[in-house]
């Protein structure tokens, strides 16, 4: 088959799809808003975030796949995918919904009121939701982001990441892209070598716990070195469809980034040339 | 001795002794009294004999009563409607034996005494009808029936006739009051199991309808009713209940409640479609077991709040032209609407909230609240964290401390490294010791004091570890526990 020939074919089975799920009750998408990972300065879409210039910001409406690189960088994963809601319900009004089953909440902790409200979310406007199963949890999901009210949907899939195969991925993308709801998902460890590549997430995050002491170490014989905000090196396992210049973006590479917790908004771990330098070192852990 | 039906025709009595009737018909089945099993039943007939009419009493201890005004007409008289219930009952395995009377008490006395069914509404022939039955149906303690019966007052018609103030004097003034609550000449009415409630809509089958669909279609055209009854007064539902009527007897309630009042076919549909979704999936409800079929399904609005009427042209418009921003009232509306279709599948309890509190030991600093009973604090400001460098709590709190090996270099001081979950970090940044005590005047008055650190390891994971008892003046060998982790 030539290349045009396939092409067309594509496009005559997107539009069926297209077409099915119109006529299936879908809604038509809302419109989208865009907002930046990190800090607007001056102008609107411009940021001083390496994140928002590669990846050209978050958008409503989508999916957002979030997961740790090991086990003990659950909370790092965490807290990323509650840094993405942040950035969401400070440009929205509406509650942040948090999706989770139970058995989450007992073996990983469950999300702390102190804790969320210090990393800079307000605890006020964040509704729980524990299902009991992972049906239970997807269906509450896709209710949640079908509802329109929420400024932010997040999900602890936990156990539910077994169910989530491609046909849940696409009711998720269809509700989410319905209602402009964006939703986050927390995935347990390793569950991105599963995970299909085309399930229409947006974009997908793999965390890693980073240490927030590097700008103390050199003090280290004087005094002891205190933790600092929270650090994570984030591999962007797939850096989004929107910019044009996200094609060309390494997929392996570990990036250190900070979460403001006191301004709400991601920023940049280091200077450039340190940002390079500890990029080099994490291409060497990863080839090693 | 207790008798049924065939025991009777066996010759055996009321009241006879067990022995007596073995002697009598040595092949005979016995079964202790269980008075529990028994009023368990008999609630079971009550809230079945609410099909007739919402207001049945369970009128200890072997009578249900029911109040019947108005709606004799419906089941094609009085007489049809005691038919009925007593072809309905005997299907059910229950013999009953009913009587209508103007008052409870008449209704006692005749169905438990009296050879007329059906009262007569005159006064006097009522008198006639009441008169001969013995003083036992004017509901007495058994000394004082004992006691008439020796003064030889063994009928009502003895006592109706007697000047009062004597008999009151010597037996007590309960007997004129129920004699006179008999006649109607005081008024006295039923306790209901159940409040009438404000709304109700039902449909009848003839047959019992067994498939999940069917019912849930039943139900949303009851709502559509309903919510035109609703529309016409003004108001909207907070608390909602379908009841079905099983061909067989046995009736199943189903509650649904609304965070704001609700008169809106679609969502209440969608509330009870996830309540019938939920049945037999979550531990704590039976399975929806159609059994032969449905016969009555009603729809009943138990609680209404007022709810002025919106302009739903106006709404749907502004939703057709795809408005992104939404207005606070609709967004809370489906904020609402989401809520209280979550609670009906997953369980109000399992949609929460997070309160906070006015103490600072850890486990109880917030509160998880079901969204349905949150009230937020006047006084909700959000904290501001902006001051500090890190966060000081933790992202995620383990709901009970778990216990770590660890190793300190002075027993006071933070640890060196410490094994959790199988896994020894080594820790690379520590922030501490924040000390909390437990607070004397709650409830954990017998913890020991906690001394917690904010602990980075050397994989840049940070967690929230605490030490149990201050060393030497409350524990000898302070342990230690992991509480939370950071992002």
């Amino acid at each position: 088959m030539s290349g045009r020939g396939t092409s067309e074919r594509l496009r005559y089975l997107r539009e069926a799809i297209a077409g099915i799920e119109q006529a299936g009750g879908g809604m038509a998408p809302a419109p989208v808003r865009r907002l930046a990972f990190g800090r607007q300065e001056g102008g609107r879409q411009e940021s001083g975030f390496s994140f928002d210039r590669l990846l050209g910001g978050l958008a409503t409406g989508a999916l957002y796949e979030v997961a740790p690189a090991r086990m003990g960088d659950l909370a790092a994963a965490t807290g990323f995918a509650l840094g993405l809601a942040a950035r969401f319900g400070a440009e929205a009004e509406g509650a942040l919904i948090w999706v989770s089953d139970e058995f989450s909440a007992r073996e990983h902790g469950a999300p702390y009121g102190p804790g969320l409200a210090a990393h800079g979310l307000d605890m006020a406007r964040i509704v729980f939701v524990r299902a009991q199963g992972g049906q239970d949890l997807l269906w509450a999901l896709e209710e949640a982001l079908r509802c329109g009210a929420a400024a932010a949907v997040i999900a602890d899939l936990g156990g539910a990441a077994r169910l989530f195969d491609l046909v849940a991925a696409r009711r998720i993308t269809q509700a989410a892209r319905g209602s402009g709801t964006p939703a986050i998902l927390l995935h347990p460890p390793a569950s991105f070598q599963r995970v299909m590549a085309q399930n229409g997430a947006r974009m997908r995050f793999e965390i890693k716990a980073r240490s927030s002491v590097i700008a103390s170490a050199q003090t280290r014989q004087t005094v002891r070195p205190v933790p600092g905000a929270a650090h994570f090196g984030v591999r962007l396992a797939k850096p989004g469809v929107t910019a044009g210049q996200a094609s060309g973006l390494d997929t392996e590479l570990v990036r250190t980034i900070i979460w403001d917790h006191g301004h709400g908004y991601f920023r940049d771990a280091l200077s450039l040339a340190a940002s390079a330098a500890s990029g080099a070192r994490d291409r060497s852990a990863q080839s090693a | 001795m207790s008798v049924d039906g065939a025991a009777r025709a066996l010759g055996l009595g009321v009241g006879m002794s067990l022995s007596d009737a073995r002697a009598i018909a040595p092949h005979l089945d016995a079964v202790e009294h269980d008075p529990a099993a028994f009023e368990r039943r008999l609630v079971a007939i009550t809230d079945w004999c609410r099909r007739f009419t919402p207001l049945a009493a369970l009128d200890a201890p072997d009578g249900v009563m029911l109040d019947i005004s108005g709606v004799t007409h419906l089941f094609g008289g009085e007489s049809a409607l005691m038919r009925d219930i007593e072809q309905r009952l005997a299907r059910q395995g229950v013999s009953a034996i009913t009587a209508i009377a103007g008052t409870p008490e008449a209704a006692f006395a005749l169905a438990r005494f009296g050879k007329m069914r059906i009262a007569p509404a005159d006064e006097k022939a009522l008198l006639r009808v009441l008169g001969p039955l013995p003083v036992a149906a004017l509901r007495l303690e058994p000394s004082t029936i004992a006691a008439l019966g020796r003064a030889g007052l063994k009928q009502i018609g003895d006592i109706h006739l007697r000047p009062r103030a004597p008999i009151a004097a010597r037996f007590g003034t309960k007997v004129f009051a129920t004699l006179d609550a008999m006649l109607g000449d005081t008024h006295s009415a039923i306790s209901p199991r159940f409040e009438a409630p404000a709304y109700i809509v039902e449909r009848r089958f003839a047959e019992g309808i067994g498939a999940r669909a069917h019912v849930e279609a039943t139900i949303a055209a009851l709502a559509q009713e309903l919510c035109a009854m609703l529309e016409r007064h003004g108001e909207g539902a907070r608390r909602l209940c379908v009841t079905l009527f099983r061909v067989d007897g046995a009736v199943r309630h189903i509650q649904a409640g609304a965070s704001r009042p609700l008169r809106d076919v679609k969502a209440l549909t969608r509330l009870f479609h996830e309540r019938l979704e939920a049945a037999g999936k979550t531990r704590d409800e039976d399975p929806l077991d159609m059994g032969y079929g449905f016969d009555v399904i009603r729809l009943a609005a138990t609680a209404v709040d007022p709810l002025d009427p919106v302009q739903t042209m106006l709404a749907q418009k502004g939703k057709a032209q795809g408005d992104l921003v939404l207005s606070d009232a609709e967004r809370d509306a489906r904020l609402g609407d989401l809520l209280d279709r979550l609670g009906a599948r997953l369980g109000t309890r399992r949609i929460l909230r997070l309160q906070e509190q006015n103490t600072h030991w850890p486990e109880h600093a917030v509160v998880a609240l079901p969204a349905a009973e949150f009230q937020p604090h006047a006084s909700a400001a959000p904290c501001p964290a902006a001051a500090s460098e890190a966060p000081e709590r933790p992202l995620r709190l383990f709901e009970s401390p778990e216990p770590v090996e660890a190793i300190a270099s002075v027993p006071d001081g933070p640890p060196l490294r410490f094994r959790w979950r199988k896994l020894m970090h080594e820790v690379a940044a520590v922030e501490g010791p924040e000390r909390i005590s437990p607070e004397w005047w709650r409830q954990e008055a017998r913890a020991l004091t906690r001394d917690y650190f904010r602990i980075e390891d050397r994989e840049g994971q940070r967690f929230w570890l605490f030490r149990e008892g201050l060393y030497a003046s409350e524990t000898a060998r302070p342990r230690w526990y992991v509480h939370g982790v950071f992002a």
